[in-house]
């Protein structure tokens, strides 16, 4: 498509969607435009300046992990707010990101069991029209995801860049002209953080009116680390002046929009009468343990874009297992070199005979778009507490 | 996949408790990097509670129905013990030698305190390496599967390069033998020394252990001791069978000891000074069968009989304890001070 | 930290202070690689190598190439020796690990490796931390304060050689002091400091002796304290019993000794108080009150008598129980006493057995009841003839046991007499297991077990520990269990009484002496040490009359009196060489390698230090006793010297210490070869210097009757004497020397030893008793058993009978116990064994073993019922007291330790303490009455008959600090 053409649309977008589209309003970030270099001090006059975005993260459940304590803490934990800006230049884009922590922790060179309070910025890596958002937890095989990502050390923070396609996948990667900081104010007993990327770099181009973006919090005093995190669901930096394909908001948007999710109470209904029987959900607990993502928390973390078509066409967005040795059959020992065969439990997919993925949840296809819309609007309810709304600026 | 398994089996009846063994590892290894805390190898006094302190009680490995279990990952002032050091350098000085804080903990700290009451106490060595697990907890927690089993000898190595120091692993393994370095942000553990043993050289605790009571070898080759004694007397057992992880470190497990006394000073035959029961908690069913084969075969090589059994604990030749295969093929290999000498190629199965 | 882990850190490194901005690595964009996913790392994993690599360049860097090394062992004073590899890395020693290439003596015997221990393991780690000595140094403040000028060691060596030489013409060459200690003990690297002494007159005491480790109870049975087998030895018994030792912690690379002779058939026995490392692993524990193991051998003894179960063959022809005693005086029948008129008195024998020069009084009788005739017997020190084989072509004696008989002396007077064995039954009456039991605390069921086991088993061996001679009757104990092992008849191949052999080293005499142009000034240990300390305040604040009674049967100030009597004969050299020779005079002194502030009891240290005028010592690091020199030279290190090493004879070889190449010693440090070549040069240049500008002969002729032939030490011909001419200039010179010249080391040369591994093994030669079989695991006084080669007694027989009037007075003539002296004021006997974290003081700072012990304190382990009576708990701080004095320890709780007493591992060193109390403060000490007494046949002053320092009199209590 011809640049001028797509500057045109983009446009006419930025007009349309100023008018109070809920979409546009609970889940972007309005982009503060500025000249010059996107300052990277946490503490910088521009980033007071400008009015924040409160965006929630949500205690990851759907992946089970070993640590008791951690696992003891996640019982108790709450969402976190996060306070958002975000500014671009002509070169590079930044963002701010805050939040309260009761304890400043720090990672130290002689400690065992203390762990680090830190945060990440992940970005897809391909996104626009007919792409589909990665899987939020660290992306999936189809749509890969780059992380930025700063842990509090002792001595100042130790910073990470890395690309993702899915649990346990991160892989580390040198990228230039990344800057990020970290620092943590004992008055208000809050983290800042800022991540400043160039425009154009680490395979994406960022030029765009809408760029997806999560963030994930870990509270060091809670041994999160890894997957023992607070995640944000896709959220959308919006770019005054920048190319905005109304096709593209529409895909994502789905959901956000009044008509577009169905009756809760029916939706509650089906989820429990279907999903539960791979699936947790909070209370409801009746599958194995490890059987198929967690969904405590899913209305926190997943678009609704996602979760329709997880249940329509769950082979399309498949989640990559986590460690299947976690599950092994018993009673029966194999040889000493033999793998201990796992039970499969844990085996989210596999693979067919073409050397496809295949989710090993069945396809809900067949079922009516209202039933579908219905489930949704139940599962975005989990363990959502308030919705994002604008604040004003201090 | 590994397509052997290296093992090892350690002779409790032999083990005086002398942690040369420990302090060979040290040398070799944990003496630097983050790892000055770290005991790949150590040696505890049972009953007791061990290194880390009470590491049987920190969870990890898998349950009856083999799903993992959670754990905790030790603290290392309160767990491990902080390495002090001597304010060595102020001798010159005329101060009194102390150490640098006031340590509570550490990794022998209760050396030969054991367990009774005078003059009926009984106490024994374990040494203690990672059990290089044909079925790992550490290997089964790593949600980045960071953990890989060699395929040569079945060592379980931690990828230095993938590992982000997680800890889920150290979490997973019921012995705690795993551990987190924080100065390099990894989590490292014993490597049964195999740069050493790819040089034709036993891994340094076994080779450089004075009380000779360490085997080493394939438990495919049947005619190495290792095999005999696990698979054949069945006379060497794993520790804490019971976490599922398939250990690929046996014990010879300890002789109940001398006989206990009655009030009046009078010895109580066949006394257990070392309660069996005790020691199935540790070593499983296979205790009872195991110290029956050995006072039979104790009897009869006392009396005179031949008994193989006794010829092989025995270990007549140090470096024939170890058949570890020289640096290319698996052959059986004399230990000399100039390295490796193959002399034949034990079946590979 | 040699090693890099730099790959692993990058992307890890903490970047600026908190806020600051940070950029990630790289410089130029890249394409994003693809995510790596390990679906099951089991099944497949995708990159092994490089994780594999980094481990194995890490190795790499600790074992070099693989040959850039050298060997060594320890040379402490464990007397373990052990083959080592250094290995090398920049000049660096990296690590050591045992050489383990000892080779198999016979298919059926294990080898002896790899023979090593904790302690060794670890000295590439100790020779590098910050208490290493690097440059000589001079005290600038007070003793012991801590202030020190760095000096050269030209300006040191002045200074010491100036010390030396003046107190030679002011006080004589007894002026001064010039030891070794046990820190360093070897066959080249100690001899050079003994040479310097020799050579200078300079006293010098006996270690073993001093430090408490001898076996003169052994002596007095079997004319010599040092015998027994190599361990592996024991893997052959039927029966081994440990009395009073722990070799799981003390002897570790020998231990595996006794599992694999248990695996191998034989019943092991451990008799100590406490619930030690070995008993654990034993067939038999005996719970033995400690200081009570004469009462407990005795008991045993007697049982075996009562029972008959010995042969009379063996008591007949090996031993002096047939050899008339008188009834009267207790005295033992000497050929000079009779009256040979007598008809009963058998002269054809007389002129067999005490032919042409036969020294009469040490020919000794017996009754034979063949001819019913008092007969002469033969190997006897007097006799003509040496054997002590009763029947041969020309004679037939057959002694009788038992028996009493009429005799007449020269002067006509006829009195009754006995044998030894019949006075021996009648004391041991009063020893029976019932009589015992409540003393000894042994049930008499475990002394019948014992009696029977000893008696049935075809190689039994008692191998006896150090702490039985700790104890201040030890000397009777170690007699009683040497008696015990004795009477059983086992000897060579049948095992018998086991010390510490020590190998027949032979030619070494060059190294040592001057071919007697020079002779040693040899001082008893335990007495010049108790003198220089003021043992006897100690004696005095400790121990109340009734104390002294109970374990001598006399008054507290009586006893003294006695011991103070025997001590001035032997004071500063007398003409006639009686008692132990010790010396008052001794004011300067140049030591090395000796920890005596640790080792020594009570107020020694301000009693030494009152004395010293001058004190220079050679250590490798700071130890305690080194903040207290006035001078202190910087040694050589055990990696950083050439040495050879054979004695004692754990086993048959002889190891080599050779400086890995390219080792860079650490600082200005020289070996004690190099150092005493330095001292003498510097010497005789100051002497002769002197007898230049004076002309004065005495500058260079220092008077010394005693220790010269020439009646004086020639100052300028110091440097000839002591390099054999310049032969002997390094420690390596005198490796080099001692293979060329010791017959037992033949034959090799440096570069066999090498290529062997850094040992050689001994030849046939180097057995003392009994030969060394190339096959065969080695045991004293074959050559006794099956040659009926006279014992090195003056009976020539193993002796229970001892007629000094001393003995006789004290009751000690044959075979008896007496009670420890511990105060009975305090309820704890404190035991200090041997340790399995250092050689004594040697390796206790090592930060790598403490932190494998009690976080770098001194701990003491209580009894749980006693603890729980003081209100302590584990690693509380504990005030040990008596009215010596207070320590501060932390309290260790296991239930191994009895009741009545308490243990703590010897070897902490005052400065680990608070307030540098050390535990010794504690314990006061008194010589034993029969270890001072001297010349009586073989118990005459020397390596075989000097005494022990008692480590185990003191008692304490505990409260929690």
């Amino acid at each position: 498509m011809g640049t001028l053409l797509f500057v045109m649309v983009g446009l006419q977008a930025v007009v349309s969607a100023s008018a109070g589209d809920p979409f546009m309003t609970s889940e972007t970030v309005l982009v503060q435009e500025v000249k010059g270099p996107i300052p990277d001090r946490v503490d910088d006059a521009l980033w007071r300046s400008i009015p924040p975005a409160t965006v929630l993260a949500y205690p990851q459940h759907s992946l089970h992990l070993n640590d008791k304590v951690a696992n003891a803490a996640l019982q108790t934990a709450k969402p976190r707010k996060l306070s958002v800006r975000a500014a671009v230049s002509s070169s590079e884009i930044g963002v701010h990101v805050e939040w309260e922590d009761a304890t400043e922790d720090r990672i130290r060179p002689d400690e065992t069991s203390v762990f680090g309070d830190a945060v990440a910025l992940q970005v897809p890596q391909r996104f626009g029209e007919g792409i589909r958002l990665p899987y939020v937890g660290m992306g999936d095989e189809a749509n890969p995801v780059v992380l930025y990502h700063q842990r509090a050390a002792s001595t100042g923070q130790v910073v990470r860049t890395a690309v993702a396609a899915g649990f346990g996948s991160s892989t580390r990667a040198a990228m230039d002209g990344v800057r990020m900081s970290l620092g943590y104010d004992v008055t208000t007993h809050r983290w800042r953080a800022v991540f400043v990327r160039p425009l154009v770099a680490h395979g994406g181009d960022l030029r765009q009116g809408l760029i997806p973006f999560a963030l994930a919090v870990w509270d060091g005093n809670h041994s999160e680390r890894g997957g023992n995190k607070s995640l944000t669901a896709w959220k959308f930096l919006r770019v005054p002046n920048r190319a905005l394909s109304e096709r593209y908001v529409n895909e994502v948007a789905w959901g956000h929009r009044p008509g577009d999710l169905g009756d809760v109470a029916k939706g509650r209904i089906l989820v429990e009468s279907v999903c539960v029987a791979c699936h947790h959900v909070g209370e409801k607990r009746l599958a194995a343990p490890g059987m198929a993502p967690d969904l405590t928390t899913i209305g926190g973390i997943a678009s609704p874009s996602y979760l329709r078509d997880s249940i329509t066409q769950p082979s399309e967005v498949v989640v990559p297992s986590p460690n299947p040795n976690q599950h092994l059959r018993r009673p029966q020992a194999p040889g000493v070199t033999e793998v201990f065969p796992t039970s499969g439990l844990s085996d989210w997919s596999t693979v067919d005979a073409q050397g496809k993925r295949v989710s090993r949840m069945p396809s809900f296809g067949t079922m009516s778009k209202e039933d579908v819309a219905a489930m949704v609007a139940y599962l975005r309810t989990l363990g959502v507490t308030t919705s994002t709304e604008q604040e004003e600026a201090p | 996949m590994s397509k052997r398994q290296l093992a090892m089996v350690m002779d409790l009846n032999k083990c005086i408790g002398c942690q040369t063994c420990t302090v060979a590892c040290k040398t070799q290894w944990t003496n630097r990097n983050g790892r000055e805390y770290m005991y790949w190898n150590n040696v505890e006094t049972k009953p007791g509670a061990g290194y880390p302190r009470k590491w049987e009680d920190m969870g990890g490995g898998f349950d009856a129905a083999g799903n993992l279990q959670e754990g905790v990952v030790p603290n290392r002032s309160a767990d491990y013990g902080t390495p002090w050091d001597l304010n060595l350098d102020e001798a010159a000085l005329g101060h009194e030698i102390e150490p640098q804080g006031t340590p509570r903990v550490g990794p022998n700290w209760d050396e030969d305190e054991g367990a009774g009451e005078f003059p009926n106490s009984h106490l024994f060595y374990l040494p203690r390496i990672c059990n290089h697990c044909s079925n790992p907890g550490c290997l089964a927690a790593c949600p980045r599967g960071a953990i890989f089993k060699r395929d040569q000898d079945g060592v379980v190595l931690v990828d230095q390069q993938r590992c982000e120091g997680l800890r889920y692993c150290i979490a997973g393994c019921p012995y705690k033998k795993v551990y987190f370095n924080p100065k390099i942000y990894k989590s490292e553990k014993c490597i049964f020394c195999f740069p050493r043993v790819e040089k034709g050289l036993p891994p340094a605790c076994a080779q450089q252990c004075v009380g000779r009571i360490r085997f080493v070898g394939y438990l495919d080759d049947k005619d190495g001791q290792v095999h005999k004694l696990v698979n054949e007397y069945k006379v060497a057992l794993p520790l804490h069978p019971e976490y599922g992880t398939q250990p690929n470190v046996f014990y010879v497990p300890p002789l109940p000891g001398p006989p206990k006394f009655d009030k009046d000073g009078k010895p109580i035959p066949n006394s257990e000074r070392i309660p069996i029961s005790y020691l199935e908690s540790l070593f499983g069913s296979g205790v009872r069968p195991a110290l029956a084969t050995l006072e039979k075969e104790m009897k009869k090589r006392k009396e005179g009989k031949r008994s193989e059994l006794m010829d092989v604990l025995i270990a007549y030749k140090h470096s024939e304890m170890f058949r570890i295969g020289a640096p290319q093929e698996n052959g059986l290999v004399q230990i000399g001070r100039r390295g490796v000498k193959a002399v034949s190629a034990p079946p590979v199965r | 930290m040699p090693f890099s882990r730099r790959d692993v850190l990058k992307n890890l490194l903490a970047v600026g202070a908190a806020g600051a901005a940070s950029r990630a690595v790289a410089q130029q964009e890249q394409p994003l690689p693809h995510p790596v996913r390990v679906d099951d790392p089991r099944t497949a994993y995708p990159d092994t190598k490089s994780t594999e690599d980094l481990y194995r360049q890490e190795f790499a860097g600790t074992y070099g190439d693989g040959e850039a090394h050298g060997f060594a062992y320890h040379c402490v004073n464990c007397q373990g020796n052990c083959a080592w590899e250094v290995w090398v890395q920049d000049g660096r020693v990296t690590r050591e690990n045992q050489s383990a290439s000892y080779p198999q003596i016979a298919p059926d015997i294990p080898d002896a490796n790899p023979r090593g221990c904790n302690k060794g393991v670890q000295h590439s780690q100790v020779m590098y931390e910050a208490d290493r000595l690097l440059y000589p140094m001079k005290r600038m403040g007070e003793r012991g304060e801590g202030k020190w000028k760095r000096i050269s060691w030209d300006e040191a060596l002045t200074e010491v050689a100036n010390q030396l030489y003046k107190t030679m013409l002011e006080k004589g060459p007894e002026g001064n002091y010039i030891h070794v200690g046990a820190g360093l003990l070897t066959e080249a690297r100690a001899a050079s400091i003994k040479r310097l002494g020799t050579l200078l007159g300079a006293v010098r005491p006996y270690i073993a002796s001093y430090v408490g480790d001898m076996f003169p109870g052994a002596s007095v049975v079997y004319g010599e304290g040092n015998i027994g087998c190599t361990y592996d030895f024991l893997y052959t018994t039927n029966l081994s019993i440990f009395w009073g030792c722990n070799p799981n912690t003390s002897r570790i690379p020998d231990a595996h000794y006794i599992w694999e002779g248990k695996y191998n058939g034989s019943k092991v026995v451990v008799i100590t108080p406490e619930f030690n490392s070995t008993a654990i692993h034993a067939d038999l524990w005996v719970p033995l009150k400690p200081g009570y193991d004469g009462h407990l051998a005795l008991a045993i003894l007697q049982r075996m008598i009562e029972k008959k179960l010995y042969q009379e063959r063996h008591l007949k022809e090996l031993t002096d129980l047939p050899l008339l005693v008188r009834l009267d005086t207790r005295e033992l029948v000497r050929l000079h006493d009779v009256d040979e008129g007598d008809p009963r008195f058998d002269k054809a024998l007389r002129a067999i057995f005490a032919g042409e020069g036969a020294k009469d009084h040490e020919v000794f009788l017996a009754f034979n009841t063949r001819t019913k005739k008092f007969t002469p017997l033969p190997g006897c020190e007097g006799s003509t003839v040496d054997t002590l084989r009763l029947e041969d072509i020309s004679w037939k004696v057959n002694p009788a046991l038992d028996g009493r008989w009429k005799l007449r002396l020269k002067d006509g007077k006829e009195v009754e007499v006995t044998t030894a064995f019949s006075v021996m039954k009648e004391e041991l009456r009063r020893f029976s297991a019932e009589k015992t039991a409540r003393l000894t605390g042994v049930h008499p069921r475990i002394v019948d077990e014992l009696a029977h086991d000893l008696a049935t088993a075809k190689n039994g061996v008692i191998t006896m520990g150090f702490a039985v001679g700790k104890h201040f009757n030890g000397m009777l104990s170690q007699r009683a269990i040497a008696a015990l092992a004795a009477f059983t008849g086992k000897l060579g191949p049948n095992g018998g009484l086991n010390t510490e052999n020590e190998w027949n080293i032979t030619g070494l005499q060059g190294l040592s002496g001057f071919d007697g142009r020079y002779t040693h000034r040899f001082a008893s240990g335990f007495v010049s040490e108790f003198v220089l300390g003021e043992g006897m305040n100690d004696y005095e604040k400790h121990f109340a009359d009734e104390d002294v009674r109970r374990s001598t049967g006399q008054g507290k100030a009586e006893y003294r009196k006695q011991v103070q009597a025997l001590l001035d004969k032997s004071a500063n050299d007398p003409g006639e060489k009686q008692g132990k020779p010790y010396w008052t005079t001794v004011e300067t002194f140049l030591l090395f390698a000796d920890s005596r502030f640790r080792r020594n009891k009570g107020s020694y240290k301000e009693a030494f230090l009152k004395k010293a005028r001058f004190i220079a010592y050679g250590d490798v690091r700071m130890s305690d006793f080194a903040t207290y020199a006035d001078i202190l030279l910087p040694c050589a290190s055990h990696y950083e010297t050439w040495d050879i090493r054979t004695n004692p004879g754990y086993h048959r070889f002889a190891n080599l210490a050779v400086p890995p190449a390219g080792l860079k010693r650490v600082g200005e440090a020289k070996s004690e070869w190099e150092i005493a070549v330095l001292l003498v040069e510097k010497l005789q240049e100051i002497a002769t210097r002197k007898h230049r500008e004076t002309g004065d002969q005495r500058y260079i002729r220092i008077p010394d009757a005693a220790h010269t032939q020439s009646g004086f030490h020639a100052m300028d011909e110091l440097v000839k004497e002591y390099t054999l001419d310049g032969r002997i200039r390094s420690d390596r010179d005198a490796v080099e020397y001692a293979l060329e010249h010791v017959d037992q080391f033949k034959p090799n040369t440096p570069k066999t030893v090498v290529e062997r591994g850094g040992f050689l093994v001994l030849n046939e030669k180097a057995g003392k008793t009994s030969p060394l079989y190339k096959d065969k695991p080695y045991n004293t006084f074959e050559s006794q058993l099956f040659l009926r080669h006279r014992f090195e007694t003056v009976t020539g027989r193993l002796t229970f009978y001892v007629d000094h009037p001393l003995w006789i007075e004290t009751g000690a003539h044959v075979p008896t116990a007496r009670e420890p002296i511990r105060p009975k004021r305090f309820p704890f006997l404190l035991m200090t064994p041997h340790a399995r974290w250092s050689i004594h003081s040697m390796y206790k700072t090592s930060p790598i073993l403490q932190r494998l012990q009690r976080g770098g304190r001194p701990y003491v382990m209580i009894n749980p019922d006693v603890a729980r009576a003081r209100g302590i708990s584990d690693g509380d701080e504990v005030r040990m007291f008596n009215d010596m004095g207070d320590v501060v320890l932390m309290a260790k709780i296991a239930p191994g330790v009895p009741p009545d007493a308490v243990v703590m591992e010897h070897g902490w060193e005052p400065f680990m303490y608070r307030r540098k109390k050390g535990h010794n403060l504690l314990v006061g000490d008194m010589l034993n009455l029969l270890e001072v007494s001297d010349g009586w046949g073989h118990l005459k002053f020397g390596t075989n008959w000097d005494g022990n320092q008692h480590a185990y009199e003191a008692t304490v209590d505990l409260a929690k600090a």
